[in-house]
């Protein structure tokens, strides 16, 4: 890839609990292209919002590099990350608990701006608030509300001007819409989609919807268990899965046609602890093809351009 | 999204072309429409609303007014102090509408002129312990772990002496005067503030808005005062209607231990005190301070309780 914004190595995110260390993220590495969408998928507890978190450096890794465009961010003093930030944002999933129920909606998509001086009178300021609630679809009576007495859709949308605030070129999206309803998700995905053309964004983009993150990625990581299990452009995934939870993944996703039939992958057995995981196949306790090559961990193989899969038996299944 | 019928995609269609409209630049002439509600004039407009919390306010406004007028019209020496023998012990009647004490001084005289030493120890005394007890237990709360312990068992240390004793330490330390009692006052409730705005913070630190502003490049001491403060104050304004009670009434008992207010100064606790001797007899010597006393205790409830409640947006109609 020609024009990496950000490349993570060997990413590793370990929490200690009373019982041992609890590995969050175990070793994932990335690049994201400028301008693309990564989106991240998996299960609740597989890592998904850890890693993004991580990227920001709003947990500390345990180890790894993160180089944004050419800046490792984990070796950045605090001053430093300050700066850096300017260009890596965030947007929560909880469109109600991410924005102060004190602050107005105004005072909210300015807090950046004041906060990095970026604009220094009341009257600049306020314009480019309202140029940021325009550009994300707010009218300008809300400038002046509070987040609770808008709707989920437009709380969002408060997020996401907040997150432009800063003129970002990578952002980060944790389940901006698995919060909304559906009419509600397809707006703020437009929004999305239309804000990155405008500006030119990468996003990371995590969700456990697989739906949502094909319309919407340009490459799907697969997460399972703080390990990304397979990698390829997002129709490749969905054309060719090679991993077996990729697979029944996918054969979740409901068909919008009245009485197809479709195979359903089931996934039985209960999910490997992630304290202090054995070194087998991550996916080794509920896999129906595991074997006893399973019992060493699987690295993530480039088995078509661009296409990795963490998996022994690729090709065999 | 894969489930969408035609008839809902339509219906989204409709809102995202709704939405549209909404995106054009603003004039300032619009903006101006929506400008700034201003904080104060927002919380004034709501305490309004509580007519308790209104009671609250004239009845202190009126306390404060009596207390500065007593200083004008009684002479200190000749109405507040010097003994009458002669009158001692007389009932309550047309001339000494709350009696007289066993040295023939005016009570509702010295009710009316002691108003200044309980207003001022009960408002300074916890001022002192709210500024001083908030930010401590703030901080403990936001940074955690080693900060926190910290500061909690130094409360814990502190809030094991009873303050009585702790107020009577610190006064024979630095000799008896009412700025002293202020000060001592103010010390022995600082662990409750901290322990107080400690508990509320928890629930606050954890919100992804205090992520949010991290990320947004906002420094430590603005998060911890702009937003953990402000959504964590109920129980501290709670806790400072109650403080100033609490206040009123130790200055009451270091008073009557002899190490408040000097003595013949017609400081409430220590008329109350005074008249205890004679409280089978001539209750009213107890009765009438112990009212005034109850009264500016009340009072402050009633307002911390309409100030709690008109600084939550939330519960704005």
């Amino acid at each position: 890839m020609a024009d990496t914004i950000l490349e993570v190595k060997n990413l590793t995110k370990y929490f200690k609990t009373k019982h041992g260390m609890l590995h969050a993220v175990d070793g994932i590495n990335f690049k994201l292209a400028r301008g693309k969408t990564l989106g991240l998928v998996g299960e609740s507890g597989c890592g998904k919002s850890t890693t993004g978190r991580t990227i920001l450096r709003l947990i500390e890794p345990t180890a790894g590099e993160i180089i944004f465009e050419g800046k490792d961010i984990n070796k950045l003093s605090r001053s430093e990350l300050r700066h850096a930030r300017k260009d890596m944002q965030l947007i929560f999933q909880d469109p109600y608990s991410s924005l102060d129920p004190r602050k107005t909606v105004s005072q909210i998509i300015s807090e950046p701006i004041i906060a990095n001086k970026i604009l220094k009178t009341s009257a600049d300021i306020d314009a480019r608030v309202a140029e940021l609630m325009s550009t994300v679809g707010l009218a300008a009576r809300l400038f002046n509300a509070y987040p609770h007495e808008l709707d989920g859709g437009r709380r969002q949308r408060i997020g996401i001007a907040r997150a432009l605030a800063m003129e970002p070129k990578f952002i980060v999206c944790d389940e901006p819409v698995s919060a909304l309803d559906v009419s509600i998700q397809a707006q703020i995905l437009n929004l999305l989609k239309e804000l990155q053309a405008e500006f030119n964004l990468s996003y990371i983009f995590i969700t456990h919807d697989l739906s949502v993150v094909n319309h919407f990625s340009d490459e799907i990581a697969v997460m399972y268990l703080g390990k990304i299990v397979e990698k390829a452009p997002a129709e490749q995934l969905f054309d060719n899965p090679l991993h077996p939870y990729t697979k029944a993944l996918l054969s979740a996703i409901p068909i919008p046609e009245l009485g197809a039939k479709k195979e359903r992958i089931l996934i039985q057995g209960e999910i490997t602890s992630p304290i202090n995981p054995p070194d087998e196949c991550r996916f080794y306790k509920r896999c129906n093809y595991a074997c006893d090559r399973c019992k060493a961990l699987p690295e993530l193989k480039e088995i078509a351009p661009d296409h990795f899969v963490a998996c022994h038996l690729v090709g065999e299944i | 999204m894969l489930l969408l019928t035609r008839a809902s995609k339509r219906a989204i269609r409709s809102e995202v072309n709704a939405v549209e409209t909404v995106k054009r630049k603003f004039t300032a002439a619009e903006l101006q429409q929506y400008k700034k509600r201003s904080m104060f004039g927002e919380v004034w407009r709501n305490y309004k609303k509580s007519p308790s919390a209104m009671i609250g306010l004239v009845v202190l406004v009126i306390i404060i007014v009596v207390a500065i007028v007593a200083q004008f019209i009684y002479d200190y020496d000749t109405d507040i102090v010097q003994q009458n023998i002669k009158e001692r012990f007389q009932t309550p009647s047309a001339e000494h509408p709350f009696g007289t004490d066993q040295y023939g001084r005016d009570v509702l005289t010295r009710v009316l002129y002691g108003a200044k030493y309980s207003l001022a120890v009960g408002i300074v005394s916890v001022a002192i312990s709210c500024v001083l007890g908030s930010s401590l237990g703030l901080i403990a709360g936001y940074y955690g772990g080693f900060t926190e312990n910290l500061i909690l068992r130094v409360c814990e240390v502190f809030a094991g002496i009873p303050s009585v004793l702790l107020g009577i330490a610190i006064m024979s330390a630095f000799g008896q005067s009412i700025v002293v009692l202020m000060f001592a006052i103010g010390l022995v409730y600082v662990p409750m503030f901290a322990r107080t705005a400690r508990a509320a913070v928890l629930p606050v630190r954890d919100q992804e808005y205090i992520e949010a502003a991290r990320v947004s490049g906002v420094g430590d001491l603005k998060i911890i005062f702009g937003h953990v403060l402000p959504n964590a104050m109920s129980p501290i304004i709670v806790q400072v209607t109650m403080g100033v009670a609490n206040g009123i009434l130790t200055a009451s008992s270091l008073s009557f231990l002899g190490l408040g207010v000097p003595v013949p100064a017609p400081e409430w606790g220590a008329m109350l005190s005074g008249g205890r001797e004679f409280i089978r007899d001539y209750g009213y010597l107890t009765l009438f301070p112990g009212l005034a006393i109850m009264i500016t205790v009340l009072v402050f409830n009633l307002m911390g309780d309409g100030l709690r409640d008109a600084l939550d947006p939330k519960l704005k109609q």
